[in-house]
Order: C-alpha cells, then structure tokens, then sequence
C-alpha cells in the first residue's frame, strides 16, 4: 500500500481525477443566449470601415507621425546628449521599435501585463525581468517570470503575464520595466519594454 | 455535420452552425477555464468571451486545421486574463463536494475518491506551468503538437513540462498522503479524516 502511495500517478489516475474534480453542470444554454445576443449585438461595420488598405495606410502614416514627433528635438542645432538620468523620451523611442509592447493595469490590487507583438517573435529560454520604477526611474520592486520561456507569438498575438510582480500599493503614476529575450535571424537579444500604469487612490 | 463543413458555414456567419461548434466545445472549454480561474462562474465568462472572439475571427482561421487547439489557445488566454483581474484561491471552492458525493459508495470507490481527492490537492501544489500542461494533455485531450501550439512553445517543451509535472506530481502525493504534520501540502480535506 505505501509503494503504491509513492507512485507516480498513471495517466489513467490523473484522467481519472480530472473527470471527476471537475463534473459539475455548466450553464450552456445560458452561455450560448448571451453569445448569440452578443453576435446579434454587434453591426456590420459601415462601408468605409471595411476598407481596410485606407485603414492600414492611415495607421502606418499615424504611427510615422509619432515617431517623427518623439524624436523631434526642435528647430536648430540639437541640444547634443541628454544627461545620463535623463533617460524618459529615450525609452518612449526605443519602446516604438521593439518587436513586442506591452500594456499595464492593475486590477484588484493585482498587476496584470498584456504582451502584443509587432511582428512574429520567439522569446528565448532566459528568465524575463520584471520591474516596476516610479516614473523619475526609481525602482519599487523586481521580479523574475519564466512564463515566456520559449514561447512564440505571431504577429498581432497577445498573451496576459499575470501577476509578474506585486502591484505597488502606494497610489500614484509607474510604469512596468520588461527585460525581455527575444530570438531573432540574428542570435538572441535583451529588449527593454516600457507600459505605465497608475495605481488610484481611495476617494 | 463534419466540423469543417460547420466552420465554414460558421464563416458566413450562419447561426446554427456557430451554435453546433458550441456546443461541441463548451463542456471541455470551460473545464478548462475552470483549472486556470479556479471559479466556475470566472470559467464561464471566460469561455462565453472566448467563443465570441472565435466567431468574430473566424475569417482569420485556416480551412482545414483542427478547430479544438485555436479555439484552446484563446480560452487559455481569456482564462487566464480573467484569473489575474479577478483572481480566486482553490480554498474557495466548494469543500464538501468531495464528502458529499462519497456518501453511500462502497469502501473501494470510496478510498478511490480520496485517492482522487488528493491527487488534485497535488495537482494545485504544481507551477501553473505544469498544472496547465496536465490539464491541456488529461483534460482537454489535446496532443503534445496541439498543446505546443496552445502555448507557443515548441514540442520537445511539451514533452519536458509533461515529465517534470508527472514526476512533481508524485512527489506531492507522496508528501500528502505521508500525512507530513509540517507539510503545506496537508489539506483541509485530509486533516478532517
């Protein structure tokens, strides 16, 4: 009996298990109403919307438009290097090129950061650093996340890291700092990606 | 009806085949959901959601490739988005089900549900890295391919996660049902008995 009790459990047991944890009636017809008034809900697009090359087209200049203005330093010679802790347009640039954005919002106490890619990407195999700064850069906390490991996302694809790290609980403006490894056509590399976020005080 | 004749028609938008595709996945989808959010009612918003992304993208789903892994990947996502805003700790499911159901079974079936029971205690004491390849593999019955595709990693991934969560697996079981005093693997359940 005790050698049993030390085995690893076969697939049948573990089937078994499983079937039995989770027998419990669902609301299907429920669900399906809500769907199909959610389905029935939603309009066709107007014409105009659905042509979408005017659409891309738009988007692309609109992004352009962006990243001229992030970079625009102002008319004249440029004010040469910016001091070493003066690192905030910087990242709002190199953030536009990265090959993944991120978005951050806490929910219930709880930090919540959703990846997109900009195009198809693989992370590496390393672990993903996780920090979040006060926006003066100041860091508040750090944390490690092996979830991406190896994972792959095309290009649009979005995929949630719950709870990476613990939220801040002191309300005010941060933003959440993700060292990520991505492996490209030319080996693998560390990029930094940038969402902030705002903790809200109690009214 | 074959399920690719049902997407297809599912495409052009046609009710009862969108409901037929439902129905066919809505049981094992929202099991599914159920071991991420660990709440049956977060389970269900994540599923219902899950399905109207499905539908609303359709167009974008290759003809021919099998509905089950694509629609999997969206509930793991929506599930798991659902589970960190909303978030539930396994202590706050029922407690009594398992005491419940064993009432009035014979001593064998009764001694395999407490071996079930504490399987699952197991089970809830894996990285959710592990948890969730058993749950895709044993629950969803999809293959170590589809599950690759589900979480976007390659197979021999799959096949790794799937031996140390079995192995790991078996090391908590030995560790509950050792009954260590000290162990945070004691359950509530167990220390009843």
């Amino acid at each position: 009996m005790e050698k049993r009790n030390q085995a690893v459990p076969n697939e049948d047991e573990i089937r078994g298990a499983l079937a039995s944890y989770t027998a419990h009636p669902i609301s299907a017809e429920a669900m399906w109403e809500k769907i199909s008034e959610a389905l029935e809900e939603a309009e066709p697009s107007p014409p105009w919307l659905r042509f979408q090359p005017w659409l891309a087209f738009g988007s692309v200049a609109a992004v352009l438009c962006l990243i001229l203005l992030l970079n625009w330093t102002g008319p004249g010679p440029g004010p040469g290097p910016a001091p070493l802790g003066d690192v905030g347009p910087q990242i709002m640039r190199f953030s536009a090129f990265a090959p993944v954005s991120a978005s951050a919002s806490v929910e219930q106490g709880q930090l919540m950061v959703e990846l997109t890619a900009a195009s198809d990407v693989k992370f590496g195999p390393d672990p993903a650093v996780v920090r979040i700064l006060t926006l003066d850069q100041s860091e508040v906390s750090t944390g490690y996340t092996t979830e991406l490991a190896g994972l792959e996302l095309a290009q649009g694809e979005a995929h949630v890291l719950p709870r990476a790290v613990p939220a801040p609980i002191e309300p005010g403006a941060y933003q959440v700092h993700l060292q990520l490894e991505v492996e490209t056509a030319d080996g693998s590399q560390r990029i930094d990606v940038f969402a902030p976020f705002t903790i809200n005080g109690e009214d | 009806m074959e399920e690719q004749e049902l997407i297809r028609r599912a495409k052009q938008g046609d009710k009862p085949s969108m409901e037929a595709l439902f129905r066919i996945h809505v049981d094992s989808a929202v099991r599914t959901a159920y071991m991420i959010t660990r709440s049956w009612d977060t389970a269900e918003d994540a599923v219902q959601e899950a399905f109207l992304q499905a539908f609303r993208s359709l167009d974008k789903f290759q003809d021919g490739r099998p509905f089950k892994p694509w629609f999997a990947k969206i509930v793991v996502n929506k599930s798991r988005k659902l589970w960190a805003r909303f978030g539930a700790s396994w202590d706050e499911l029922d407690p009594q089900h398992a005491d419940d159901s064993a009432r009035g079974l014979p001593e064998a079936q009764v001694l395999e549900g407490e071996r079930r029971a504490r399987l699952i205690e197991a089970l809830k004491l894996l990285g959710e890295n592990h948890r969730l390849v058993l749950v895709l593999k044993y629950l969803s019955g999809l293959t170590e391919a589809e599950i690759g595709e589900v979480l976007g990693v390659p197979v021999s991934t799959v096949k790794s996660r799937l031996f140390v969560a079995r192995k790991q697996l078996g090391q908590k079981l030995a560790l509950i049902e050792g009954g260590d005093p000290n162990g945070k693997a004691q359950s509530g359940r167990s220390q009843r008995r």
